[in-house]
């Protein structure tokens, strides 16, 4: 049998200064397990939560987002928002959807933030953080920041929908349950999003163009 | 597949390759324990507009946020020496010209001190909760019955009760240091730095860049034991950062440079110095900083040279594994990826790893891609290539049933 894997301690928490338990768990509990631990309050047990499912999340933010310096705050935002309303999870098994949706919800309420204080600008898209790949590819570390400065233009909701169904992939029925929509609904919205999306682009962004009418010539 | 979904997979397939910032994890994760330790935690909702732009906006900014977020905000605090506004929650705070105090409503201060960029997380109405970005902030917690006050400082986390202590956080080396006045804490970090108990007349400081030799140093005789660095190499180092990767005060070194994504200045950078000199006295951080750095510019003989070096100065190390890693990922070799999995079974990594894997041998070496394929979806049932492995495994259960042999491991 494996022996219980050693997990990162943390601070005593009744803060009296002595050295913290450091806590085990056993490397196979499951997503269900883990919840039911976290809301007893065990610290592993959230410490556990947060590193299974950190890439995902952060995937879900980054694809919502583009490369963007906050991530890190972004990521502890959700386990934080996570962790306050556990007890609202009612399919403890469901832990990585449920946590992708919260995903969602506070990348929506980051957009919503920029999109009001826009007028203090707060990262000239000219900061934004570049991505790069083991290809060292500029013309698709070009072609990323293109896309989400069109993306920049749109409503949260519909940047949200054609991020989701674009950029993640997700088939139309897991975007509508991500934005709490029906199927109809998300498909209005999608379409509204690529008109969007397009016009942004044909206005400012001409090698995005140029690339989607290269696509539609081999498709 | 429509134009604007292959789009779509071209921006997910270029963020999927980008790294990940060195300690945006440990970070978030350092910040979410802390803020899920206290009752009540809420998430931070937070801005990036600088004290610069005003009290008045800063007034209306405050307001604004806590309509957006209401939150049991119990402590509250003031920020100013000589012009003083209320404080708000979330917001970055930079003593960009002088020293920045912040008072609390429960006596406790913060000064921040010149250069240095922090903000108030959350509070409760035990304390509240810190982030240093960067820079030296002077914390003097007021000690009450329940006093619960946490300081971030990049992956380190200091939970309080009442004390008073110096703490430094310096992005560019990595350097934590805390300097202990009065009082205890507690200090926790990434692996090696686990819990640590301080008290008054101690000094702890710790490099990530230079986990090996960085004991915590001590002002007094009764220092607490060092934390145990994971074993990286047997190469003693100082508590000062490599000479090629400290900035010039003129220029940024190359070590800033990549960590700011700038790989092709970084590069360069390293060539001013000198190649091999940089190789030769970077720690195994830098090193893999460096292989970062140029793989992203396509100098794949450099990168492979410092994870190369990575492994034979760092032998049996996390950094030498995930240098292996490295490796398989620039030439597709899967020896490399085998060695990563050897040396950190369950390394970070090992996902990655083993997915790789299993892509290279479905065509060149599939009986070993089905042994790949169940212990990938042993491990990472729900993983990013557990569709490919259950193809794998679907195809080989429904083919043939497994002749004799196949049942020797």
């Amino acid at each position: 049998m494996t022996p219980p894997r050693r997990l990162a301690s943390v601070p005593s928490a009744t803060g009296s200064g002595r050295p913290a338990t450091v806590r085990t768990l056993a490397p196979s509990l499951d997503d269900a397990g883990l919840v039911h631990a976290a809301r007893r309050g065990d610290a592993a047990a959230k410490a556990a939560i947060f590193d299974r499912h950190a890439s995902r999340v952060r995937r879900v933010l980054m694809r919502l987002l583009g490369p963007d310096r906050d991530l890190s705050d972004l990521l502890q935002d959700v386990f934080v928002m996570a962790l306050r309303d556990i007890e609202k999870l009612s399919d403890p098994a469901a832990l990585g959807g449920w946590l992708a949706g919260i995903a969602v919800h506070v990348a929506r309420h980051e957009i919503r933030r920029r999109t009001r204080w826009r007028w203090i600008r707060f990262l000239p898209q000219e900061d934004m953080p570049d991505v790069a790949g083991p290809s060292a590819d500029a013309e698709g570390r070009a072609q990323v920041r293109a896309v989400y400065r069109a993306l920049d233009a749109l409503p949260a909701d519909e940047r949200i929908a054609f991020a989701l169904r674009f950029i993640d992939g997700m088939e139309l029925t897991e975007v509508a349950r991500h934005c709490d929509v029906s199927l109809a609904t998300i498909k209005r919205r999608l379409q509204r999003a690529e008109a969007m999306f397009r016009e942004k682009a044909g206005r400012s962004e001409p090698e995005l163009i140029a690339r989607l009418d290269e696509l539609e010539e081999t498709t | 597949m429509k134009p604007l979904e292959q789009l779509g997979r071209e921006v997910a397939d270029e963020l999927d390759r980008a790294p990940e910032p060195i300690d945006e994890r440990a970070r978030a994760r350092a910040g979410f324990l802390a803020a899920t330790g206290t009752p009540k935690a809420a998430p931070r909702w937070r801005g990036r507009m600088t004290i610069v732009a005003g009290a008045v906006a800063a007034a209306a900014a405050g307001a604004f946020w806590f309509r957006e977020a209401p939150r049991a905000r119990i402590t509250t605090f003031d920020v100013g020496a000589s012009t003083v506004q209320a404080g708000v929650v979330g917001r970055w705070m930079e003593a960009s010209d002088a020293e920045l105090p912040l008072r609390f409503s429960d006596g406790s201060t913060v000064l921040l001190t010149q250069g240095a960029r922090g903000r108030v997380d959350g509070t409760t109405e035990n304390g509240a909760t810190l982030s240093l970005d960067r820079g030296r902030a002077v914390v003097s917690v007021r000690h009450q019955p329940a006093t619960k006050w946490s300081v971030v400082a990049g992956p380190f986390q200091i939970a309080v009760t009442g004390t008073r202590f110096n703490v430094e956080w310096d992005p560019r080396v990595e350097m934590f240091t805390l300097v202990m006045e009065d009082g205890s804490v507690m200090v926790s970090g990434p692996p090696p730095y686990e819990a640590v108990p301080l008290v008054a007349g101690q000094t702890f400081r710790a490099s990530l860049a230079k986990p090996s030799a960085s004991p915590p140093a001590s002002d007094s005789a009764t220092a607490p034991p060092p934390p145990q660095p994971p074993e990286i190499g047997g190469r003693a180092t100082s508590d000062a950062p490599a000479t090629s990767a400290r900035p010039s005060a003129e220029e940024p070194g190359w070590r800033e440079l990549a960590q700011r994504g700038e790989y092709a200045r970084a590069i360069q950078a390293v060539e001013r110095d000198g190649t091999p000199a940089v190789l030769a006295s970077a720690s195994a951080s830098d090193l893999l900083l460096l292989g970062d750095a140029a793989r992203f510019v396509g100098k794949t003989t450099l990168a492979r040279e410092a994870y190369a070096i990575v492994r034979s100065r760092f032998p049996g190390s996390a950094a030498a594994a995930q240098a292996a890693f490295m490796l398989g990922r620039l030439g597709g070799d899967l020896v490399w990826y085998q060695r990563y999995l050897a040396e950190a079974p369950d390394g970070p990594l090992a996902r990655e790893a083993l997915g790789r894997m299993l892509e290279l041998q479905q065509t060149t070496a599939p009986s070993d891609a089905l042994r790949t394929a169940k212990r990938y979806l042993s491990s990472f049932p729900s993983g990013p290539h557990a569709a490919l492995a259950k193809s794998i495994v679907a195809r080989e259960q429904g083919e043939s049933a497994p002749p004799p042999s196949s049942s020797k491991q």
